[in-house]
């Protein structure tokens, strides 16, 4: 194919997403460094914007609150998720199915929908708080930080295990068969087999899978939304950009966190990008 | 059905084995009952009278009243939002289908750099936060008199979407053999008429799949519609967002939103598992 038919196909969607995703998003760096007037007029402002928002505690705290969600859930996701997988791996096709059905359920029903269904179970009159209280464990859920940020983490761990779950059991499919056998004939238990065969084998979806996550759960909203609305130290960067930008009407200073916001992405995924080089290179 | 129908017949049989299946499948079934709980207790409180429906200890036998559905439609003008869903969905579906279709074919095809840049470029933006893009938005709009309108919302979700719609739609085209239109331009097609005679015929599993996954990023979507509406195209996750969730006196009526708006999803599930859980791994087991 030339460059001039390449360009004929693609055109539409790259006209779409430079026209709406770059330029906006050039637009935001830009306006970042204005100063909105009470006329409504955009001056230029220099780092102001970043100034106040790097001496903001709120902005540290939403930081801190975002790496801790993140640190948390995807370890907790992953492993979880892992175990879901080696099980779902001794089940028949029928059970499989209906197992995954299930599974489905928290990941793909409107996430709103499902933070609704999930809070309303640990409330005041909801019925797992009912069966905490009965085992001497009830709490209330929004009363302090340490108990929103758990509530919160709970829903997340909910709500994201099946990806993880799925993604796993799809790369267990891939381990060669021969392998494991090998390692049975050898007299290998089952810690063995997983440590010596199935993780070594699955390292690298594991890195992927991960990546996925630290994306996902850096721009975690929907749920604080529901949950807390970024109450009791659960406000997360997202939560705090929209927080800043449209409840307390400040949209320079949201231009700005956005913009840290993607630094601060950037940042976190460098790990996975050198690793990522690395191995490419290793290839060749 | 029974233990013995669903265990793994390739497993060795062993004892211990034997054990640890039996006790695989009792952790799924709590897995599956922890997973679909919520919902469930959603379903039970919607067709309950409020006063079963927050009385302590919690009852599961009582008499099923569909009021609150009937509440819903008729009178909180739900169908109203639904409607506003309904466009947004069925609308970026029309627009970010065919052109991620074609960009998706052409990058599966094209050898050069520019495609690889381009990849690479639309790996970025699906890594971006979604405010980043939508605070312009929501300044343009207000000052363009576009603010709180179904086209606007559509452009904004073809574009969020259009990242991961090629890169889906490109690992699909590559599984055809380029032999296809190959043998429709000898015969004197050009590529866009050996694309369309061709190419589209045996293209609908991916378009089907792909499909899938932007109807559920159009009506899952939260933030964007709470940002860049307010009255006349709210969305459905937005509407039942301030239903009143914490105040219990709704309950019963947010219940019966929330099954609502759940029971297309529910569907989706049932007619296409496969697909969804082919689309949801297919990126992470192949890269």
């Amino acid at each position: 194919m030339r460059t001039r038919t390449f360009l004929g196909f693609a055109g539409p969607s790259i006209l779409v997403m430079v026209g709406l995703m770059a330029v906006p998003f050039g637009l935001t760096i830009w306006l970042s460094l204005h100063r909105l007037t009470f006329r409504g007029e955009w001056l230029w402002g220099g780092f102001g914007n970043y100034e106040f928002i790097l001496t903001d505690p709120d902005f540290w705290r939403a930081l801190e609150f975002t790496l801790v969600f993140c640190a948390v859930t995807i370890p907790a996701k992953i492993l979880l998720g892992f175990v879901t997988a080696l099980a779902l791996q001794r089940m028949g096709t029928l059970a499989r199915t209906l197992f995954i059905a299930c599974m489905l359920l928290p990941f793909i029903v409107t996430p709103v929908v499902g933070t609704l269904a999930f809070s309303w179970l640990f409330r005041d009159f909801g019925v797992v708080n009912y069966w905490l209280r009965d085992l001497g464990l009830g709490v209330n859920w929004w009363a302090n930080e340490a108990n929103s940020r758990t509530l919160v983490m709970l829903h997340y761990v909910w709500h994201g295990t099946p990806f993880a779950t799925l993604v796993l059991f799809a790369g267990l499919q891939t381990v060669p068969r021969d392998e494991i056998e090998a390692a049975i004939v050898d007299g290998a238990g089952f810690w063995y087999r997983l440590s010596a065969v199935i993780l070594p084998y699955l390292r690298s979806l594991i890195i992927f899978l991960a990546l996925m996550m630290i994306m996902d759960a850096y721009r975690v909203f929907d749920s604080i939304a529901i949950l807390t609305r970024g109450l009791n130290g659960t406000e997360s960067l997202m939560y705090y950009n929209y927080r800043v930008a449209l409840v307390d009407n400040a949209l320079a200073r949201g231009y700005a966190i956005a913009c840290l916001t993607v630094l601060g992405i950037l940042v976190l995924l460098i790990p996975f990008l050198v690793n990522t080089w690395n191995e490419q290179k290793a290839l060749r | 059905m029974s233990i013995d129908a669903v265990r793994d017949p390739d497993a060795p049989r062993r004892p211990g084995e034997r054990l640890a299946t039996y006790a695989a499948f009792l952790f799924l079934c709590l897995f599956a009952v922890y997973s679909a709980f919520p919902f469930f207790w959603t379903l039970l409180t919607s067709i309950k009278e409020p006063v079963d429906a927050f009385a302590t200890p919690p009852v599961w036998v009582f008499d099923p009243t569909l009021s609150h559905y009937a509440s819903l439609w008729l009178d909180r003008g739900f169908g109203w939002y639904f409607l506003n869903t309904a466009i947004v969905t069925a609308g970026t579906l029309l627009i970010s289908i065919p052109i991620g279709a074609i960009a998706g074919y052409a990058l599966a095809r094209y050898p050069g750099r520019l495609g690889f840049w381009l990849l690479i470029l639309a790996l970025v933006f699906r890594a971006l936060p979604r405010t980043a893009i939508l605070l312009p938005f929501y300044q343009i709009s207000r000052s363009f008199g576009i603010y709180d309108t179904h086209i606007l919302l559509i452009l904004v979700l073809v574009s969020i979407n259009q990242p991961f719609t090629i890169w889906m739609m490109r690992s699909f085209f590559m599984t055809i053999p380029a032999e296809i239109e190959e043998a429709a331009m000898v015969d004197g097609c050009s590529r866009f008429k050996a694309f369309l005679k061709a190419i589209v015929p045996v293209m609908w599993p991916g378009v089907i799949t792909t499909s899938l996954f932007t109807f559920l990023l159009a009506y899952n979507e939260f933030l964007m519609p709470l940002i860049l509406t307010a009255t006349k195209a709210t969305t459905l996750p937005v509407a039942i967002s301030q239903f009143g969730a914490e105040d219990i006196r709704f309950w019963s009526l947010s219940a019966a939103g929330a099954i609502s708006i759940t029971l297309p999803v529910v569907a989706l599930i049932l007619i296409f598992q496969k697909r969804i859980v082919g689309g949801l791994v297919q990126g992470a087991v192949k890269g």
